[in-house]
């Protein structure tokens, strides 16, 4: 097991630092100069070139890049062109409100899908399965944005049960601001966590040991949810940490639409000026948080089934 | 993502089971429901010349925002051009463009996934590595910064699917393609001496395809969303085309006196997502062994 | 998506010259709460106290005049700091921190006369020194997007308790305008005795608002009233919270929702709708502001003539207003304003006839048309509904445009790299002085942009420019600067396509709010009824 852990976390790094290259090169191939778009388009031609020096445009390409990993391995993540603050700081402020935003999201999605899940697979072939496969297909076509806009039209605007938009100032209001959001959010990954988990159930349903286990005479609820459930559960682990990949990348969009100060908003906002150290920043956490938790769902799977670990 | 993985004693039956395909095809009421919800639409598109009132892009700056009327069956946009044909229009767009998306990530995303399982050991680190880079990478960060970079419309779309959309294919795949490697009748194949190319043709990828198969469906749901997605952000298909997720987004400021300028185009990604995956979904049952 | 009114600041002119200038001030035009002026909402009295909640779709990253260029900095900082002159709602240039000038008969030297009694918020009194310290600081700051305002400014001293005295290079007609500028707004002397990082941290200046809180990433930021300010009783409001809400939707819905009391940038689609709500009101401020088509005169059907006048003929303006703007902005004409100063509303401006245009191409030596592309900021969705229009407008004359539609940061590197065939953006005015507008976009050589990037060098255009600047007579530069319209008109360098206001929206209980030609909006004369 510690060989594996190791193993993965060493790929885990790798990766990390993969994503923070390519994100480097993509940044700087980008037309547009950010300390154009910083001073104005009328700014004499002296001063842009002095921002940029100051700033350590005017090096070579290999020379930042060796600029930015030093600073990295020493914790600074570059200061902002735009805020003139620590992308650190900005990070600091923004993260709390991504990961809420993910966290709730995930919990609407399970709690949604595993019993439309546990319903279709115990009513296999049946019209309510195909019905609950359909709905949650329903899903999968739908842009977020176009949802979040109508969940704002219905929820917000017209019962009034919900704020428009905004983090708000307490804990409360926070709450409030995040379940529409997180729900537009879920609605993608839903549809591919019940079909995983339906299959996943439906054929352990199928299995001899089941079969057993419903000789012995448990109740056929406790033998759905306690053996079907870990069973089916890791693949659809696996399954989730991949999406949750997918959740994390997907707030840049919700959060845009819903007014949230997330790391999503401020990674958008920071392409379009070309506020390269934030950029870069967020992309490293997004990427480093999606890494992780891909990590940990591959090391509890590993957990719970040694199979996977032999691979 | 069916998520049952064939093993080597079920594909040997399977090959011997590929003429009753089109039975359960047939008796499949999900992969029927999006044959028959996608055959719709595609041929709503193919027909949109005909079925459009006027032309798309047919400006008419004195009569925009109109509700429903028989001139114009689901109203004007803001610059007065008739909803209905921009609906059917933008239909083309997203549909070919979501089609023609998908091209280079199955194919480039399928060799990959073979190469690296088939051949193993440091090819199989290097390209899963990769792979796990891509995916790592927020997929919407990956697909606005190479639209940057290329330009916005058509091309910039096809670059950046390119380039994040085949890691899926590669891991799925490669997946397979460890399984079947393990079967007795490649085994035989490569000590008998025949070619690597020729089993990867013959015996390895017949078998495997089919998981790509079924998720290029999804797949073209998730490029239509992500186009719309880009369009929403003013970085997808170039204006005058139609395009729903430009649709959308130039909607948006009618959300309370004209809302089903936005809503409409909405459903309409919505139900080409759902006949989609409807299909994925029914292909994935049907070449489930039993 | 955003609405373009208040992303960037200033559209200047480099360099400024000019002989001759206003001497003092006109003090007319008194705006309410300075000296006993009459205000039309003067029948209810202000209520004190209360917060003012902003959402606004800019957001500040630093406070310091002398270095900020964009709306979300200037407009927050504006309520700390203040100049010696200001700009009204009306467009007047009003006596602020100063009481008035005087010009000396070369009109090179001014001595303003300070306002007595106009202490810091830190209690301390304001002085010549600050004067000194704060214009010197703007003018010698070499990374300062405005210092160059300031560059016919030689020196500046201070004389006796009350005054200061500026010495100018030569006269120079536009230099109150630049004074009132928020460059050129008045920090303690030397910081007062603190480090410029700490100054920044915690600011203290002479306006109605100080700095409460402020998140670093901008979303958020806190002022509170100024209980020292110079207008007694002022500000009513007890605190102001501006809040970043980038989302043009997500700002009117939270104002429909009341989750705040006031909004910037209102999209023109839903202003009908907002007034029609009993507990709102709009706001529709004239602006010292053009939406342009520009053409790129290095390219050889650019440089013709009689096809720009053509694509002026083509492009029908009301019809492009009356679709895109829900009745909220005016057909364009003349590259000036209506708002703005010595704006002529007698300009030959060519109107819309396809048949005119035609004839134009005709004489062109491109008369069977050509291909061409449109180049615009694909993030602002107004501009896609103009370059539709005018792709559609200017296809009977077979000219077959082409729209690309790119982001903003690559759309301001392309055109500003002239490669462009046609673009589309906007010009504002910043002061009231129209002679900004006129170098930027005319002056080829001195101007600062190449003509507004269309390269369009006309020297007898250039040398009214410059009369113009050198003119003391009020009359005379009024009839100079109508001539510069019409031989604009139909020189067609650029098409103005149309004047947009600036559009606001509020809750019915805010009471008091105006904003000026420039953009700029006090918040010591609003009360929450």
């Amino acid at each position: 097991m510690r060989s594996y852990a190791a193993r993965r976390l060493v790929a885990a790094v790798g990766v990390t630092l993969g994503v923070t290259v390519a994100t480097f090169l993509l940044l700087h191939v980008e037309p547009g100069d950010p300390a154009r778009l910083v001073l104005g388009e009328h700014a004499s031609p002296q001063a842009v070139a002095a921002l940029r020096r100051s700033w350590g445009l005017d090096r070579s390409l290999p020379s930042q890049f060796w600029r930015f990993l030093s600073g990295l391995l020493r914790g600074h993540l570059g200061k902002s062109y735009v805020y003139g603050v620590s992308a650190t700081s900005l990070i600091g402020q923004r993260i709390g409100v991504t990961l809420a935003l993910v966290a709730l999201a995930t919990l609407f999605a399970v709690v949604i899908a595993v019993p439309l899940a546990t319903l279709a697979a115990a009513r296999k072939e049946r019209p309510l399965d195909h019905l609950v496969r359909g709905l949650s297909v329903l899903g999968l076509g739908m842009p977020a944005f176009w949802f979040g806009i109508v969940l704002i039209e219905v929820f917000a605007v017209h019962l009034k049960l919900l704020p428009v938009g905004g983090w708000g100032s307490s804990p409360g209001q926070h709450l409030e601001g995040l379940v529409l959001p997180a729900l537009t959010a879920s609605f993608a990954i839903v549809p591919i966590l019940v079909r995983s988990l339906r299959v996943g159930m439906a054929e352990v349903l199928d299995a001899e040991f089941i079969a057993t286990v419903r000789s012995k005479g448990i109740g056929e609820v406790r033998v759905l949810l306690a053996h079907v459930a870990r069973n089916a559960l890791i693949p659809t682990l696996t399954l989730l940490g991949i999406n949750v990949a997918f959740l994390v990348g997907s707030t840049v969009i919700v959060e845009q639409v819903f007014d949230l100060n997330g790391l999503g908003s401020l990674l958008l906002d920071a392409i379009t000026n070309r506020d390269f150290p934030v950029v870069q920043a967020v992309t490293l956490v997004l990427a480093a948080i999606v890494v992780v938790l891909n990590l940990l769902t591959d090391l509890l799977a590993a957990r719970l089934d040694p199979r996977i670990r032999l691979r | 993502m069916s998520g049952a993985l064939l093993t080597a004693p079920q594909l040997e039956l399977e090959g011997a089971r590929m003429p009753s395909f089109w039975r359960r095809a047939r008796r499949s009421p999900t992969l029927l429901a999006g044959c028959t919800i996608t055959g719709l639409i595609v041929l709503a598109a193919i027909l949109a010349p005909i079925l459009s009132p006027d032309r798309p892009d047919q400006q008419d700056l004195f009569h925009i925002l109109s509700g429903f009327t028989w001139q114009h069956p689901l109203g004007t946009d803001e610059l007065g051009r008739d909803e209905l044909s921009r609906l059917l229009y933008a239909a083309r767009t997203d549909l070919k463009v979501g089609a023609l998306a998908v091209v280079f990530p199955f194919c480039f995303g399928t060799l990959m996934g073979t190469v690296a399982g088939y051949y193993g050991g440091l090819v199989d680190s290097i390209v899963m590595r990769v792979v796990d880079v891509v995916i790592a990478f927020p997929f919407y960060v990956l697909v606005i910064g190479l639209v940057f970079v290329v330009g916005p419309g058509e091309r910039g779309i096809y670059v950046a699917f390119a380039v994040a959309d085949w890691v899926v294919y590669a891991r799925t795949i490669r997946a397979s393609t460890l399984i079947v490697r393990e079967a007795d009748y490649v085994a035989a194949a490569r000590t008998g001496g025949i070619g690597d190319l020729r089993i990867l043709a013959r015996h390895v990828l017949p078998n495997t395809i089919t998981q790509a198969i079924v998720y290029v469906m999804n797949d073209i749901v998730l490029v239509i969303v992500a186009v719309v997605t880009l369009g929403y952000l003013g970085l997808g298909v170039q204006p005058p085309t139609p395009d729903w997720g430009a649709m959308i987004s130039d909607g948006q400021e009618f959300l309370t006196t004209r809302w089903t300028l936005s809503t409409i185009p909405g459903i309409a990604v919505v139900l080409t997502g759902l006949g989609l995956s409807l299909i994925g979904d029914g292909l994935a049952d049907v070449l489930r062994p039993r | 998506m955003t609405n373009p009114y208040e992303r960037e600041m200033s559209r200047r002119t480099l360099l400024r010259r000019g002989a001759g200038g206003a001497t003092a001030v006109a003090l007319g035009a008194l705006w309410p709460g300075v000296g006993a002026a009459a205000s039309r909402r003067a029948a209810a009295t202000p209520t004190l106290g209360g917060t003012l909640k902003f959402a606004r779709s800019v957001a500040p990253t630093e406070l310091d005049p002398a270095n900020s260029i964009i709306a979300g900095d200037v407009y927050t900082l504006d309520k700390i700091f203040e100049p010696l002159y200001v700009t009204s709602p009306t467009g007047q240039l009003t006596p602020w921190l100063a009481t008035g000038s005087t010009a000396s008969k070369d009109q090179k030297t001014f001595t303003f006369a300070l306002r007595p009694g106009v202490k810091f918020s830190d209690g301390s009194p304001l002085g010549p020194a600050d004067v000194v310290f704060s214009i010197n600081r703007s003018r010698k700051n070499a990374k300062g997007p405005l210092s160059f305002l300031d560059s016919a400014i030689t020196a500046l001293e201070a004389k006796g308790s009350g005054s200061v005295v500026v010495q100018l290079a030569e006269p120079w007609a536009p230099f109150l305008s630049d004074i009132s500028v928020f460059a050129n707004a008045i920090l303690p002397d030397n910081f007062g005795g603190k480090s410029e990082a700490e100054f920044f941290a915690k600011p203290v200046g002479t306006g109605p608002f100080t700095l409460a809180s402020f998140q670093s990433d901008a979303s958020s930021l806190t002022l509170a009233k100024n209980p020292g300010y110079w207008q007694s009783g002022k500000p009513y409001l007890d605190a102001v919270e501006f809040l970043y809400v980038d989302d043009d939707n997500q700002r009117v819905l939270q104002l429909r929702g009341g989750q705040v009391d006031l909004i910037d940038s209102v999209p023109p689609a839903d202003v009908s709708s907002l007034k029609s709500d009993s507990g709102l009101s709009v706001g529709l401020y004239p602006a010292w502001e053009v939406d342009l088509l520009v053409m790129n005169e290095k390219l050889p059907q650019y440089a013709d003539l009689h096809v720009r006048r053509a694509i002026t003929y083509a492009i029908n303006r009301p019809a492009l207003v009356a679709a895109s703007s829900f009745g909220t902005a005016k057909p364009g004409g003349s590259f000036f304003p209506p708002s703005l100063e010595y704006y002529s509303a007698s300009t030959p401006v060519l109107a819309a006839s396809l048949s005119a245009a035609k004839a134009e191409l005709a004489k062109s030596s491109f008369p069977k048309g050509f291909k061409t592309t449109l180049l615009i900021d694909g993030g602002v969705q107004k501009w896609r509904t103009f370059a539709q229009i005018i792709q559609q407008q200017l296809a009977p004359l077979d000219i077959d445009v082409t729209i690309n539609a790119l982001d903003h940061a690559a759309f301001e590197a392309t055109f500003q790299k002239l490669d462009y065939d046609l673009f589309i953006d906007y010009a504002i005015n910043d002061i009231s002085d129209p002679d900004e507008m006129a170098s930027f976009e005319l002056d080829f050589k001195a101007g600062g942009s190449g003509s507004y990037w269309s390269s369009y060098d006309n020297p007898a255009v250039i040398k009214l420019v410059h009369q113009a600047e050198a003119e003391p007579v009020p009359a005379r530069r009024a009839a100079l600067y109508a001539k510069i319209q019409a031989l604009v008109a139909g020189d067609a360098p650029f098409v103005p396509l149309d004047y947009p206001p600036y559009i606001y929206a509020f809750s019915s209980k805010v009471q008091g709010f105006a904003v000026n030609p420039g953009g700029a909006y006090r918040l010591e004369d609003v009360w929450l009824a």
